[in-house]
């Protein structure tokens, strides 16, 4: 227990890490995902099925799969050394985009059609219809499962650890290795599981709130 | 010992006998002190405001429901909702709900024939034949194949009587068995209603259909604020209540404004 | 310029069949005990006994929440502090199945509460035991409304098993890793296994909608089905 507490300040910086790993790469899954979502929408067929394909792919293709894709495959391709931190980023925002894109999707979807109508009947022109009529409106409903991607992403981060970034659990499988033989040896992991769940519980609590709110304000 | 006005049948043993039943969920009391006996072949019609216990009444003749006082015996047996013989009790009971609870995943033949085949333990050649007979009965034998949501609410409410009858019951319990219903599909199931008290059954039917109650109904149960207020011929308790109270509910249904 | 060729994969076809085995064996099995398992969990998160309820509330949210890598680490590594030596084999299954149960408890909890209070009713006002109430009449409501649902868990499983490579089971992720490690031929590796795990996932998509339709004949029927 006592070795445990020296080590608090890398369990500390791992959290850290794991949170901001999986925040860059949800940023980044939003960005393609919005993208991917709106060409799903769109009332061409061909680029609905590019899009589809798309969310399709990343849906069954398993992370560590897409990690070690872009950790290897694409150092190989390009010649460039990708660090473990890009290449595990860039593989959690690809699998992020397919998720944020069923979210953008289900968000656009749920506006109702006369919503548009009545905008387009005041004269607004299609791009402003969408700016300041439908995307306020989804996104609020966007939040709530978005919010569900995030904790997605993060479990998902911690197969980084696989790669050999040290995120929290990578921190914890460390810490385990040089206290080898102490009692502390299966405690570190208790620790560390203790810590994805409560973090994780509280993030969907939010989620879970905000949703409450949206059903209320409708 | 209690007297039943305007019975003109002999005497017998009552096929239901309820001794003052008491129901409540924790301290809010949904009925209180109910008293009264059915005869084989009687129809009973249980009227009175929404909210005063008349469905939590049935479902407690059947178990599905328990109370906290007093005695209900259905045929000799003791209804409790926790011994193990109510299941052969229910057998006996044929239930019709307001929301017609048919089974979604079956066809309108299979919502019929299951409980005879799993409860009574019929084959499936001998309840078929027997739920077709109840099709014809309901006028429904052309829908037979159709699942629930193919059909409106008339015919599974129709289904919902078929089903009933093919356990044959002894006693048979409407919930208010048309309060969900379109009203140009109401008439179809108080026909055959009518039908089912013409063939002598006993019928225990809680309603809002004044006409129904008039005309087919032996007798009639005023219920208001969980308690029986007046207990008499329709005929009797619709042009001169005694009560203030049915004078008032029943001026409310027949005039309302 | 890399030079694409999948003929450097041919050797390695071999074992690549007995990975797709593995991941098929390893799935198929989570699948069916987290689908028992997850039916029983719901029940036990729908029970009358409020600390039986708690429990099952705390199963779901700590397994959920939690990386399904470190729950393998637990097993693989904690459990033999308590003397309890599992082959990498059954560490992997167990942390998979205990996955799924927790999501499968969730898919089942909530098709049990879509069918109403009042199919309970009328199957006991028929006289129905209680077993019978379950097996005729709630049950297969609670599959069918569950079934889409069921499908994407199924599909979870699927992805969750390229985590069992590292309780060193031979599965397609184990596959690509090590052949790619000997080969260097990445691409062409993980193009095949990206392909197996693709073909897969359609696999169940599609057999999903077909037997959909095939078990469920009134979907096109519209209603609430």
């Amino acid at each position: 227990m006592v070795i445990l507490i020296d080590y608090s300040f890398l369990l500390i910086r791992g959290l850290g890490i794991t949170l901001w790993i999986s925040w860059v790469a949800l940023l980044l899954a939003a960005l393609i995902g919005a993208l991917i979502g709106l060409g799903r929408t769109s009332k061409r067929w061909s680029i609905r099925f590019l899009t589809g394909v798309y969310a399709e792919f990343f849906r069954s293709i398993p992370v560590l799969v897409t990690l070690f894709f872009v950790y290897y495959g694409l150092t190989l391709l390009t010649g460039i050394n990708l660090s473990t931190f890009v290449a595990a980023t860039i593989a959690l925002a690809l699998e992020g985009s397919a998720m944020m894109s069923e979210v953008v999707r289900g968000g656009l979807q749920s506006i109702a059609k006369g919503q548009r109508e009545a905008a387009l009947s005041t004269g607004m022109k299609a791009w402003q219809v969408e700016l300041f009529i439908v995307w306020p409106q989804a996104i609020r409903v966007m939040i709530p499962p978005a919010v569900g991607v995030y904790v997605s992403t993060l479990k998902a981060s911690s197969l980084a650890s696989v790669i050999g970034y040290v995120e929290l659990t990578k921190t914890g499988l460390l810490i385990r290795e040089s206290v080898r033989g102490h009692s502390g040896s299966l405690l570190i992991l208790v620790v560390i599981a203790t810590i994805y769940v409560i973090i994780n519980f509280a993030i969907s609590r939010l989620g879970a709130m905000l949703e409450e709110r949206n059903n209320f304000v409708n | 010992m209690s007297t039943e006005p305007g019975l003109s049948v002999i005497q017998t043993d009552p096929i239901l006998r309820v001794d003052s039943v008491t129901k409540s969920f924790g301290k809010k009391i949904i009925f209180n002190n109910i008293s009264f006996n059915v005869q084989a072949g009687q129809v009973v019609v249980i009227v009175g405001p929404s909210g005063t216990g008349k469905s939590t009444f049935l479902r407690c003749v059947n178990g599905l429901e328990d109370i906290q006082s007093g005695r209900i015996v259905f045929e000799g047996d003791i209804v409790n909702a926790h011994s193990k013989n109510i299941v052969s009790l229910r057998k006996r009971i044929g239930m019709i709900f307001q929301n017609f609870n048919l089974y979604p995943h079956l066809t309108a033949l299979e919502n019929v024939t299951l409980a005879p085949m799993k409860v009574l333990g019929e084959s499936r050649k001998l309840a078929d034949e027997r739920a077709m007979d109840m099709f014809r009965k309901v006028r429904l034998e052309h829908r037979a194949s159709a699942y629930p949501s193919q059909l409106s609410g008339g015919e599974q409410q129709r289904v919902a009587i078929a089903r009933a009858l093919a356990m044959n019951p002894s006693l048979m319990m409407f919930d208010e068995p048309t309060s969900a219903l379109d009203p140009e599909t109401v008439g179809d199931v108080l026909a055959i209603m009518e039908e089912l008290a013409r063939d002598g059954r006993t019928m225990l039917v809680v309603t809002h259909e004044m006409g129904f109650a008039d005309h087919v109904g032996d007798r009639m149960i005023f219920m208001d604020g969980g308690t029986i207020i007046e207990d008499g011929p329709p005929s009797e308790l619709l042009k001169n209540p005694k009560e203030k109270r049915t004078q008032q509910f029943v001026n409310s249904v027949l005039r309302p404004n | 310029m890399y030079n694409f060729n999948l003929f450097f994969i041919f050797p390695y076809l071999d074992s690549l069949q007995w990975a797709i085995w593995n991941t098929l064996q390893i799935s198929v099995t989570a699948t069916f005990l987290s689908i028992i398992f997850g039916v029983l969990m719901a029940l036990v998160r729908l029970s009358n006994y409020k600390y039986l309820r708690l429990c099952g509330v705390f199963y779901v949210e700590v397994v959920r929440n939690m990386p399904m890598v470190v729950l393998l680490y637990l097993i693989f590594f904690g459990l033999p502090s308590f003397g309890i030596v599992l082959s990498g084999y059954i560490s992997g299954l167990t942390a998979l199945t205990m996955n799924s149960t927790a999501f499968m408890t969730e898919i089942f909890r909530s098709g049990f509460m879509a069918v109403s209070k009042g199919q309970f009713e009328a199957a006991r006002a028929q006289g129905m035991t209680n077993t019978q109430l379950y097996r005729f009449i709630i049950l297969p409501q609670v599959f069918r409304i569950s079934y889409a649902s069921l499908g994407n868990q199924i599909i979870g499983v699927i992805m969750g098993s390229s985590i069992m490579m590292i309780a060193t089971i031979e599965e397609v992720t184990a596959w690509m890793f090590n052949t790619g490690s000997i080969n260097f031929r990445y691409f062409e590796v993980f193009f095949v296994g990206g392909l197996v795990y693709f073909v897969l996932c359609q696999t169940v998509n599609l057999v999903r909608n077909a037997l959909g339709k095939i078990i469920f004949k009134t979907a096109a029927a519209g209603g609430p089905w």
